[in-house]
């Protein structure tokens, strides 16, 4: 007997019911549906904000002009980047990055550690359990006391928290290696670091990938959450709760819509990062 | 499939309409009012910081002057004055205590809420805060006042009262700007210490455990001139109330004001008051340097606040805090 | 069969706390900080347990757990709908995609102001925000799980004449139950952890949150602040393992599924 019919095969088998509807959804028709949603869905947005005339809630073409004036109306050899755009945008990304490289490399080598042996899982579960309940801004006085302020607080913030998706996400995987196959690699006499390369982390990638996106939309949120730290002196997050000590609205709604996007256009690039390592027969859009 | 072709697009718009309207429909709310009358005494709700600037709010309470006037006041308290604003504004509080003017004179410039002073609260007096350094400080450099210009000084919140009397000041000495970090108060001593920052601009009770701590040296009293006596705080709410319950509000403020005198005749009555409703113990009580709280609401001295404002960029426009004033 | 399991996982569990124990303590007196402003693990467990004692600190907790209950309540009222009806009709799933992806980074944090002006400072703009952000686990492990059903059983049904709502409710959501659950799961710590952040960032009213914000205020409220993160770790852990003796109970069948949906797609 095969193996349990995958889900690629089972999709396979699937589509001809569903129509020629691609999952992962990028044929011409699909695209202009999600514009014309989208569309729809700002048009509405703009005509009651118009209409209710709140403060609170300007219309979307304000906010996407305030962000414009924010960070996208600089010269044209910079990309179209504000002195702001370079000031801000650019260090929280860096930093984001780096706090959410050290959560995957960490993630993922305690993740394959802790996988592989049962006892170490269960050594190691409830203390992960309760660090991943604790709430980032409550660790400011640790932080405080232990690193320097800037950078390094901001990145071991994000870092610290981040991880732990992945770091589950990698050990359920690696334990859901098919036994079969760790018989074979026995069989196979391969060593610990082939087992490794060509058993373990293969059939782990999926869900290794599922805790990377977690993380990673994670990492967006909590580089916010690290700009609340003290001594920080630049950022999008820093940006933001400037803006909302002073009562500017507008730029809050600018941050947010800022946010969305490097938050889907992240992901994006994720998913495209995934499919290539994974293929096409494991789509998770 | 049997699912109607109908359905496909109109899945997601409705929900989005759904949403708004729903959204729509909470901001279209006739904001809540809380204050209430019942058996002679007017209920209200104030919501105040735990710091010196209330103190006059809870002598006020426990000496009976709410009473006095008609008042049964609950006071609830909150962290920073601004995290009230939205209660302010939906009427889930009715006046806030040791409200931030800087940050509250720029809500009402940008018109999230519409906001009224019904007292003053505090004045800067001498200190009540201090620009603190190391207690090797020279060793790095900063002998004096002048050499905190382009240093890194701590404040609790950025563009804000701190910043704005710290520039007046270098700026009246000849002194150039510093570069401010922002840095909760309690966070200020490990920094310091930590040299992460080359001075911390600290209020009390702080100013004094950082001194006691670290035996942190006090480079610059931050009551100094310009800015002695340049109101900080005060008793805040939006017009809506003050119009629609005036004979409150000017109970309310007579209340005030006759603690406010308790308070500026008797600093003891402040220093057993703080133990009660802050995080200050009764020894640091004794030592801390206070605010002065003013007796009476005086739009001169007011006007000095938003011209200062004015000058450092936190204000657009002109306001005259006049037509702030409850009358 | 299970229950020797899961006493072999009790012990290197408990011994596992122990040492990560033993390691806070052994920094915290080796003496390389300040003791006030970074006290050593012992006191700030032995101020945890003097909480456990404070009515006033218990019902703090109370307020912060009905938040969370709330919270993770409507977004499962939500998500679980919302996810079957995505993950049933694809088109619907691919139009809305744009618009979900757009949503979700959008950090809880950064709505507080705007939420609280809409909703006022208690517990509602809690509960919004709780739900806003626990959704999106449950809604896309909803989704997946029902990729996932079998479809033999689909077709035998719908060979058998029952339309599409029978076929989803009497097959797919049994199926996707296991995966269903597992969403819940990740975002019951979601909610934890929002349901405390957000009462910290908003600083207004009681609770566990408001709790640490105020210790953080004094001028030696580092212990009481660490007191409150040892209590919202804790109750992390706790939620966690009801959750999973709950899974194990109500999906034995499923170990193999189950990891694949905590895995799954979010």
């Amino acid at each position: 007997m095969t193996q349990a019919p995958t889900p690629a095969t089972r999709r396979a088998g699937n589509a001809s019911r569903r129509g020629p509807v691609n999952p992962a959804g990028s044929t011409p028709r699909q695209v202009l549906l999600r514009l014309l949603v989208l569309l729809l869905a700002l048009a509405l947005w703009q005509a009651a904000a118009q209409a209710h005339g709140s403060v609170y809630f300007p219309p979307p073409g304000r906010i996407a002009r305030r962000a414009h004036e924010l960070w996208f109306s600089g010269p044209v050899r910079r990309a179209f980047l504000t002195d702001a755009a370079v000031a801000d945008v650019l260090p929280s990304l860096g930093r984001m990055a780096a706090g959410f490289g050290i959560a995957a490399v960490a993630g993922i080598g305690a993740g394959v550690a802790v996988g592989r042996s049962r006892w170490a899982y269960a050594l190691c579960n409830p203390v992960l359990q309760f660090a991943r309940a604790v709430p980032p801004p409550a660790l400011v006085p640790v932080f405080v006391v232990v690193l320097d302020f800037g950078a390094p607080m901001q990145i071991a913030s994000i870092a610290f928290s981040a991880v732990w998706p992945v770091l589950v996400n990698t050990a359920e995987g690696v334990r859901g290696t098919d036994p079969l196959r760790l018989d074979v690699a026995a069989v196979l006499r391969l060593n610990p670091l082939e087992r490794l390369r060509f058993l373990l982390l293969p059939s782990a990638l999926p869900r290794i990938f599922a805790g990377l996106r977690l993380s990673l939309s994670l990492s967006l949120i909590l580089m916010v959450f690290s700009e609340l730290l003290p001594g920080t002196a630049n950022g999008v997050g820093y940006t933001l709760t400037d803006a909302q000590s002073r009562s500017d609205l507008l730029t809050v709604w600018a941050v947010l819509l800022l946010l969305g996007v490097l938050g889907y256009l992240l992901n994006t690039a994720l998913l495209a990062v995934e499919r290539r390592l994974i293929g096409r027969g494991r789509s998770t859009a | 499939m049997a699912l109607p072709r109908l359905r496909a697009g109109i899945g997601k718009p409705a929900a989005v309409l759904a949403a708004l309207t729903l959204l729509l429909a909470a901001c279209g709310d006739d904001d809540g009012d809380s204050a209430s009358t019942g058996g002679g005494q007017t209920k209200l709700t104030v919501a105040a910081l735990p710091l010196t600037d209330s103190a006059a709010l809870y002598i006020a309470r426990d000496r009976g002057l709410f009473k006095k006037e008609g008042l049964d006041v609950t006071i609830q308290p909150v962290q920073q004055s601004i995290q009230a604003l939205p209660a302010l504004a939906k009427g889930q509080v009715d006046v806030i205590a040791s409200a931030n003017y800087v940050t509250f004179l720029q809500a009402d410039e940008k018109g999230t809420l519409d906001v009224r002073i019904l007292a003053e609260g505090v004045r800067v007096a001498p200190h009540m805060m201090d620009v603190l350094v190391a207690k090797d400080a020279e060793k790095s450099g900063i002998r004096s006042v002048a050499d905190l210009a382009g240093k890194k000084v701590a404040v609790n919140i950025l563009n804000n009262i701190q910043s704005l009397t710290l520039n007046a000041i270098l700026d009246a000495q000849g002194v150039g700007r510093p570069v401010y970090r922002q840095i909760p108060f309690p966070q200020m001593g490990p920094a310091l210490e930590r040299n992460q920052v080359d001075a911390v601009h600290a209020v009390e009770p702080f100013d004094s455990a950082i001194q006691g701590e670290l035996k942190a040296k006090v480079l610059l009293d931050g009551g100094s001139a310009p800015v002695q006596s340049l109101p900080i705080s005060g008793y805040v709410t939006t017009q809506k109330f003050a119009s629609g319950h005036a004979k409150e509000a000017a109970a309310f403020r007579r209340a005030i004001e006759a603690a406010s005198k308790i308070a500026a005749q008797d600093p003891n009555a402040v220093r057993q008051e703080l133990p009660k409703y802050t995080k200050v113990t009764a020894d640091q009580a004794k030592s801390i340097g206070l605010p002065a709280y003013p007796t009476s609401t005086d739009v001169a001295q007011l006007r000095r606040l938003t011209e200062l404002m004015k000058k450092q960029g936190l204000l657009k426009k002109d306001i005259d805090p006049a037509t702030l004033l409850v009358k | 069969m299970k229950r020797p399991g899961r006493h072999r996982e009790l012990w290197p569990g408990l011994l596992g706390v122990l040492l990560a124990f033993g390691v806070c303590e052994a920094v915290g007196r080796a003496g390389l900080v300040r003791r006030s402003y970074l006290p050593p693990a012992s006191e700030v467990l032995a101020r945890a347990v003097e909480l456990a004692g404070d009515g006033a600190f218990l019902d703090g907790v109370g307020a912060t757990l009905k938040a969370w209950a709330l919270g993770l309540g409507l977004a499962v009222a939500i998500a679980v709908p919302l996810g079957l009806l995505l993950g049933s009709v694809p088109v619907v799933d691919s139009a809305v995609r744009m618009i979900v992806e757009f949503l979700r980074p959008l950090p809880s944090v950064a709505l507080i102001p705007l939420v609280s002006l809409l909703l006022g400072t208690g517990t509602e703009t809690k509960v919004a925000l709780i739900t806003y952000a626990s959704v999106w686990p449950v809604l896309f492990n909803t989704i997946y799980g029902l990729g996932e059903t079998d479809p033999l059983a689909k077709d035998t049904l719908r060979a058998f004449g029952f339309g599409r709502l029978s076929v989803l409710l009497r097959v797919e959501l049994p199926g996707t139950a296991p995966f269903i659950a597992a969403g819940i799961r990740i975002s019951a710590a979601i909610a934890l952890i929002l349901a405390v952040a957000t009462e910290l960032l908003a600083g207004f009213g009681e609770g566990l949150g408001i709790f640490i914000a105020q210790a953080g205020l004094a001028t030696d409220g580092t212990r009481d602040v660490l007191a409150g993160v040892v209590w919202a770790g804790a109750l992390g852990l706790v939620i966690n393992g009801v959750l999973v003796w709950g899974e194990r109970r109500l999906f034995p069948w499923t170990p193999e599924r189950r990891t694949a949906g905590r895995g799954g797609r979010s």
